[in-house]
């Protein structure tokens, strides 16, 4: 009886993954180069959030400077494009190399320390980084950034990618985005994720039944900063442009600020709150450019009424229809 | 982004001797009172609140403002200390309604909610910023003229030094005696200290918390915004200004210690020594130094140099 629940509610859950995979795969064809062009943003702050969000939902460690992670990715790729050789299949690796080497470095220190501590560390170590890009003129350009980034064409044999063409880069970027967050969506399933939520719940414990709490949460950190390296290794060729203020404080507070939106104690939280909050800036941009008071009480109004975020909430919703009782979180 | 830092013409020179080495010790020092008293609003209200405000810096914008108000619109210029006197009081009141209003609700939520919030209210504020006293979506400078009795520059060592300067020193050290004085020695000073450390006690004899909690928030609004008010005529004002400014407030409060106001003092001493000297020697990388003592005391004393316990965290 249970069993046959059970794969009844994983079916409904298959074909509403494929019906959105459809939904994404023909999705270019009807909102045109703008929209398109905003989706990938989309895909890359999904990416973004998604891999700090293993870190704050799932391991407990507020990191207020992942901006710093995705800058590296950006700068490294942006670099690589520009200078060594213009191609994604060697810059994009490199950079996402480079950034889990910066992130498990930092990482290396930042684990020693928790809670409010740990946030001010990844903020200074994220500032650091902002002062390199701002300050090494003859290599990251300085203040201005690296601009006229190359987006040179993959060749696939069979069919070629053209980069530079919105509708192209869309299917490159929902490709390398979706198989990603996959990856994390694994991670968090796994042992080892439940072994980073035994960490969240109660660090003490988890050390007395055996587990090395430093080494699991620089790994859960490493996997975080490698995978905001990978989105902004997509950033760089699809922006062209890369500058200092990827890596501000104020970036960092962004991604902590999306994932919050859409829900740090679910997995597809950030995502939503990613797509929630670039569709939302675009609307209210066209109308006035106070969107930051908007978001800014938005935020506050959040805050207090819903600090599980939009589908935290929806899940209780979706549970109290279910069930005609609140869930206890 | 146009970092503001108390350029004086002096600074710039590379030639070294005695008399420049005091003039830099002495910029140093009139860039550590800055940054002192914006920290010390800060490290008050963690120490006694808990909560880390990032809206903190838009308290200093704010105070900035106010007196660019109060000096150009109400002539005060004669009179420069109605300025310093009614721009923090404003930003107090903006602080007593935000911890009324916003702050009260959420004591008890994870740190990051916190957090957030107080990112939402730099957000609003901002934007209240630009639509009081800039342009649509601009980039605007206000400057705030020093008062003219301190507006000339006096001669110390054979150097010109700024009066406003030395005037920006002595309030520094006054304010930093009279907060020590307030904190350690005076009635309201004993109760601010058990509120930070045995609330439920405090509260069980009568003593009316939650007032207590406001009245801080909006004492560490006020220092924010007298730290605006007194910079104003030297750093001029303009939004973004605040988001600047609260990392470094975050630098001199960690490295003294979170929560230790006098820790504050010392670490502001340091940066701003370390700061000038850097500017001076090896701009680039005067900034990296910085972060990397920030670095370097959370690693291996992440309760700052005069912090004492090492609490739940």
């Amino acid at each position: 009886m249970r069993s046959g629940k059970m794969k009844r509610h994983s079916i409904i859950r298959w074909v509403f993954i494929a019906i959105f995979v459809f939904l994404l795969l023909v999705l270019p064809r009807f909102i045109g180069e703008y929209y398109t062009n905003l989706a990938v943003k989309i895909f890359i702050m999904a990416l973004l959030a998604c891999s700090f969000n293993l870190l704050l939902g799932y391991t407990g460690l507020l990191s207020f400077g992942q901006a710093a992670y995705f800058a590296v990715g950006a700068y490294t790729c942006a670099l690589l494009l520009k200078l060594v050789i213009p191609s994604v299949v060697l810059a994009i690796p490199v950079a996402v190399l480079m950034s889990a080497a910066v992130a498990l470095v930092f990482g290396y220190f930042c684990v020693r320390l928790t809670e409010i501590y740990f946030a001010m560390l990844t903020l200074a170590f994220g500032q650091i980084v902002y002062t390199i890009a701002f300050k090494w003129e003859s290599l990251t350009g300085g203040d201005n950034g690296l601009a006229e980034i190359p987006s040179p064409p993959l060749n696939f044999g069979l069919f070629t990618l053209d980069l530079s063409n919105a509708f192209h880069y869309y299917y490159f970027a929902l490709v390398l985005v979706s198989v990603s967050i996959g990856v994390l969506y694994l991670v968090v399933n796994s042992p080892f994720g439940a072994t980073l939520k035994a960490i969240r719940e109660n660090p003490e414990r988890a050390s007395f039944m055996g587990q090395n709490v430093r080494v699991f949460r620089l790994i859960s950190f490493g996997i975080a900063g490698t995978f905001s390296g990978l989105a902004g290794a997509i950033f760089a060729p699809f922006e062209k442009f890369v500058s200092p203020e990827l890596t501000y404080w104020s970036k960092s507070a962004e991604i902590v600020l999306v994932s919050i939106l859409g829900g740090i104690y679910t997995f597809i939280g950030p995502v939503v709150g990613s797509g929630v909050m670039i569709l939302l800036e675009d609307y209210i941009s066209t109308y006035t450019s106070y969107w930051s008071i908007f978001l800014g009480t938005a935020l506050i109004i959040f805050v207090v009424f819903m600090p599980d975020g939009i589908v935290g909430r929806a899940n209780q919703i979706f549970y109290k229809l279910k069930t005609g009782s609140l869930i206890k979180q | 982004m146009a970092r503001a830092t108390v350029a004086c013409p002096s600074l710039r020179r590379r030639h070294v001797d005695l008399s420049n080495i005091v003039i830099q010790v002495l910029n140093g020092i009139t860039f550590a009172m800055f940054l002192y008293l914006i920290a010390a609003g800060l490290s008050i209200v963690f120490g006694v609140i808990n909560i880390i405000n990032f809206a903190h810096g838009s308290f200093y914008m704010l105070g900035a403002f106010f007196a660019y108000s109060l000096v150009h619109k109400l002539n005060f210029t004669g009179n420069f200390f109605v300025t310093l006197v009614f721009a923090p009081l404003l930003v107090g009141l903006v602080g007593l309604a935000m911890e009324y209003v916003l702050l009260r609700r959420i004591y008890g939520a994870p740190h990051f909610l916190q957090l957030l919030m107080t990112y939402g209210v730099i957000l609003v504020i901002q934007d209240a910023v630009r639509y009081f006293w800039g342009g649509l979506g601009e980039e605007f400078v206000k400057s705030v003229p020093p008062p003219p009795f301190l507006a000339k520059s006096v001669n110390i060592l054979g150097h010109p030094f700024p009066s406003y300067y030395l005037f920006a020193i002595f309030c520094g050290f006054s304010l930093a005696f009279f907060i020590w004085w307030f904190i350690e020695r005076s009635r309201w000073g004993s109760l601010i200290r058990a509120a930070a450390c045995q609330k439920e006690m405090l509260n069980a004899l009568g003593v009316n918390v939650k007032m207590i909690y406001t009245l801080v928030f909006g004492l560490g609004a006020f220092f924010g915004g007298l730290g605006g008010a007194l910079a104003a005529p030297v750093r001029a004002a303009y939004p973004g200004m605040g988001v600047e400014v609260i990392v470094e407030c975050f630098i001199v409060v960690v490295v003294g210690g979170l929560g230790s106001v006098q820790g504050a003092f010392v670490a502001a001493l340091i940066i701003g020594q370390l700061e000038v000297s850097g500017i001076m020697f090896l701009e680039e990388l005067s900034m990296v130094f910085i972060y990397l003592l920030m670095v370097v005391v959370l690693v291996y004393k992440p309760t700052g140099i005069f912090g004492k316990k090492v609490g739940e965290y």
